[in-house]
């Protein structure tokens, strides 16, 4: 069987494309007749002849208003081959629907109304499809009947239209004069159009295939699951370029490392020996690496440094504008990182010509170009050379909200040293006053103890009880504590799930400053989430960091409630409180519990000082 | 690579996506060949096992040979199943003659929802299609719902390049929708390369079959003579009448599946 065409159908409002799909599959015979009746029925009862519209428009604020709201795919056979159509609905409210209907387009046809020419919509599509990757289109100047049938009038619109699409980077295939509704130049040739010696719509559908992609073949794969089958660990993804056989020398990033491709698995019978692009695959490789979720397993000869930052060129879908400097969540195949614009180089409104406005802020519906900045480093190429690690989108809140890809990798900000625990004051060899010159003079062990737990737990108490004690000792001791910092250094940051991740990182890594320069550290902030305090262990070294965990049950917290806060909590004047309104997860295997609900204040911070006189840093 | 394989290998990266992004995923079944495939589809995806349970909203009204089928299945594929109904409405004789959107309202979105509720669910994967029904074909392979259950279609998120929407909803779960794009004779062409079992409901006897499943109130068979999946792959091929005419639900009303869902039927 031939491989499918997937087809989008673009426009501006009423421009005819729901009518122009209904009509193909109407006159091709591809209705089944039920559906036909009840469209039938559904445009009588509206005082109307048979709306085409109607058999791809189901949802009843659809037929009643006579609008697409959200895109939907048919099935369609033409010549023996199996196309895919995508009607996607014109009005710039409903962009995000259109582009989820466009992304996986093939080619498309861009439908323009003959009485009106070129619009805001039309313009618009013709970008997008641009950056969506969609480099194949007809150019469809319909309801030709309201112009009567004017060969001037095609000829100037197929004109002002390829104009539109190529400086989108799009080619046109084919420009068709049209009449969907009376079915003119559709599948067979129109009487009134006798000028015109092109293609019908069918016949410009058919010289469209499935488009060629343009990475080039050697392997990729984005790790998506890691399984553990009894002693095996497979590491599963999705081939996204080339292909991988038995034997095959991978590399994994970001770390670099190598290993060799030893068996795959499957389900039912044994998996083949070797996988090529689109399949989901389970290794098994040779050396057990430490491979998870968002890394990229690949040709060793590519070369994939892990980004801080990238171009792109964007489109925001979001409800309110994208705003320079606010972070989101970027999700790019599998991997997942907070990340903020830096800065646009250039904010366009694609309805418009050649309108640029303001770059601070991207609106809903606008394409932006400039720099992205990642909390977390990437492994990304440009669009160009891999269409799936070179697009991503940005998640405001639940939502996908945006998407673009990436234009330039901004080699002078990549980072070779992704989540190294490295002495950061090393220096040349000789000269350098590291951590351990630091230990020595001071004459103590440095690390950090994580306090986690609900507010009001006790927390801060601990902290301050266990520094009073060391620093009487001669012991550098420091605490950061979450409220103080909250007020500065993360005086930015609010309490969304991923501004939580961001406060916990920071104050990781403040701790780890401090840890290099010799301190004892305490951090005294409710961290909930227990992947946000794994990635914060994973900064340190074993003998660096105890979590402790400040058990206090939730009935006990809000009766002391120090500050108030689960008074406002409860009335609601205070959204995502932890323990209220937010999750708090235990720690599993934290090095101390310290349960305030039954130790007193000095008894808490003997238990944490006891864990500190194990590691050789006494209070007495 | 071929038609069929394509979806599969999309299918299977779906439901690895569910796997490894949520907390506590589920997979309605009801024990029809879509949701029969999309249980074979979670098998490959996972190396036999399906590491999820299965839940199956069980109104009473099941043609009794499905539940024999659901049982034989789960016992032989080692499946971990979560049964579940609408007690009270059930006690207080809601059926077909109290209204049929009611009574799927009652007997199926309720029960449905009651499931997820106290398993505490985060996402739910379903067996629907696209070219089933008018408002399936504007679904969303990844749907975010709210804790009220409900659909909004009017304000779907996008979903472009297979970059789905996996965040949950504050108090809402997730439906996922791994065959969406897929058609009725897809999944029989699936199932003849397959070899996947399916319930003997949809192979003939007396000259009838049924072509989809539901509840024996209101689920008619239609006329025909296949008695093989090979058969009704031929039967579906030269087919002109869509699948769920048989189905008394979508009848009700123009837009009943619509309304239903609204509510979050299925």
């Amino acid at each position: 069987m031939t491989a499918e065409t997937t087809l989008v159908v673009l426009g501006h409002v009423d421009h005819g494309k729901s009518t122009l799909v209904g009509r193909l599959l109407h006159d091709t015979g591809q209705v089944a007749p039920d559906r036909l009746e009840f469209a039938r029925k559904r445009s009588r009862e509206q005082g109307r002849d048979l709306e085409f519209a109607f058999l791809l428009d189901g949802l009843s604020e659809e037929q009643e208003q006579g609008v697409t709201i959200d895109f939907t795919l048919v099935r369609f056979q033409a010549a023996g081959r199996p196309f895919v159509i995508a009607d996607a609905p014109g009005h710039r409210e409903f962009l995000r629907n259109m582009m989820s209907g466009a992304s996986r387009a093939d080619a498309a046809l861009l439908v323009v109304d003959a009485s009106e020419g070129v619009r805001e919509q039309t313009r618009r599509h013709a970008v997008l499809l641009g950056l969506l990757g969609v480099r194949h289109a007809t150019l469809v100047i319909n309801k030709m009947d309201r112009v009567d049938w004017s060969a001037d009038v095609f000829r100037r619109l197929s004109g002002e239209g390829r104009e539109v699409l190529s400086s989108a980077g799009v080619t046109v295939a084919s420009c068709v004069p049209a009449s969907a509704l009376l079915g003119e130049n559709m599948i067979s040739r129109s009487a009134h159009m006798a000028w015109y010696d092109g293609p019908t719509v069918l016949e410009a559908i058919l010289a469209h295939q499935p488009a060629v992609s343009p990475d080039d073949t050697r392997f990729r794969m984005m790790v998506q699951d890691v399984y553990r089958i009894g002693e095996r660990r497979l590491v599963v993804g999705r081939v996204e370029s080339g292909s991988v056989k038995v034997g095959d020398t991978v590399a994994l990033r970001p770390s670099g490392e190598r290993s060799r491709v030893v068996a795959f698995e499957g389900w039912p019978g044994a998996a083949p020996g070797s996988a090529g692009t689109g399949e989901n695959v389970a290794v098994e490789l040779a050396d057990p690496l430490f491979a998870e979720r968002g890394m990229v397993v690949a040709d060793p000869s590519l070369p994939l440094a892990p980004l801080r930052a990238f171009d792109a060129r964007l489109v925001w879908l979001g409800r309110n504008a994208l705003n320079v400097g606010e972070r989101y969540l970027l999700r790019l195949g599998c991997q997942e990182t907070g990340a903020r614009v830096l800065r646009f180089s250039r904010v366009i409104n694609p309805g418009e010509v050649s309108e640029t406005v303001g770059t601070a802020s991207l609106p809903p519906g606008f394409v932006g170009e400039g720099t992205i900045l990642l909390d977390r480093p990437v492994v990304a190429e440009e669009f160009a050379a891999c269409q799936a690690l070179g697009r991503f989108v940005l998640v405001d809140g639940c939502r996908v909200a945006g998407g673009g890809i990436v234009c330039g990798l901004s080699p002078e900000m990549a980072d070779e040293s992704f989540g190294t625990r490295a002495d950061l004051s090393t220096g040349p060899a000789g000269i350098a006053v590291g951590r351990a010159e630091r230990r020595s003079r001071n004459g103590h062990h440095s690390m950090c103890v994580w306090l986690t737990g609900l507010s009001g737990a006790g927390k801060s108490t601990i902290a301050r009880r266990v520094e009073a004690r060391l620093f009487a000792a001669g012991v550098q001791v420091y605490v950061l504590d979450g409220d103080a910092l909250r007020s500065g250094l993360c005086r930015d940051l609010g309490f969304s799930q991923m501004d939580r991740t961001e406060n916990v990182r920071r104050v990781a890594e403040a701790a780890r400053i401090l840890v290099d320069a010799g301190f004892v550290v305490i951090t005294a902030l409710i961290s909930p989430f227990r992947e946000d305090r794994k990635r914060a262990r994973e900064r340190f070294g074993e003998d660096e960091f105890a979590e402790v965990f400040v058990r206090c049950p939730i009935e006990l917290c809000e009766s002391r409630d120090p500050k108030g806060l689960y008074v406002k909590a409860r009335s609601g004047a205070l959204p995502r409180f932890t323990g209220i309104s937010d999750a708090y997860e235990q720690p599993e295997s934290p090095e101390r519990v310290v349960d305030t609900g039954v130790l007193d204040e000095d008894a808490a911070a003997g238990a944490v000082l006891e864990l500190l006189a194990k590691r050789g840093i006494s209070g007495n | 690579m071929d038609h069929l394989t394509r979806l599969e290998q999309e299918s299977i990266h779906i439901l690895r996506e569910v796997h490894a992004r949520f907390r506590n995923p589920a997979m309605l079944w009801s024990i029809g060949k879509d949701s029969t495939a999309l249980l074979w589809l979670a098998r490959k995806a996972f190396l036999g096992r399906c590491p999820m349970p299965l839940v199956h909203v069980d109104t009473t009204l099941k043609i009794p040979e499905m539940i024999e089928h659901r049982d034989k299945i789960v016992r032989e594929w080692q499946l971990e199943l979560v049964v579940g109904s609408n007690e009270e409405a059930l006690a207080a004789g809601m059926g077909p003659a109290s209204g049929r959107l009611e009574c799927c309202g009652a007997l199926k979105t309720e029960a449905f929802r009651r499931i997820v509720v106290n398993h505490g669910f985060d996402a739910i994967m379903l067996g629907i299609r696209r070219d089933e029904e008018r408002s399936r074909s504007k679904e969303r392979v990844f749907s975010p719902r709210g804790g009220d259950f409900s659909w909004e279609y009017k304000e779907q998120p996008p979903e472009i390049w297979g970059q789905y929407n996996v965040d949950v909803p504050p108090g809402g779960h997730v439906r996922v929708h791994p065959i969406l794009d897929w058609t009725e004779l897809d999944v029989w062409e699936y199932i003849l390369r397959e070899g996947i079992p399916v319930v003997g409901l949809y192979f003939a006897r007396n000259g009838k079959r049924y072509r989809s499943l539901g509840c024996s109130p209101c689920t008619e068979p239609i006329d025909s003579s296949a008695s093989t999946v090979a058969e009704i792959v031929e039967e579906l091929r030269g087919m002109r009448v869509s699948e769920r005419a048989g189905r008394a639900q979508d009848k009700a009303d123009a837009y009943a599946m619509q309304k239903l869902r609204t509510g979050g039927y299925m």
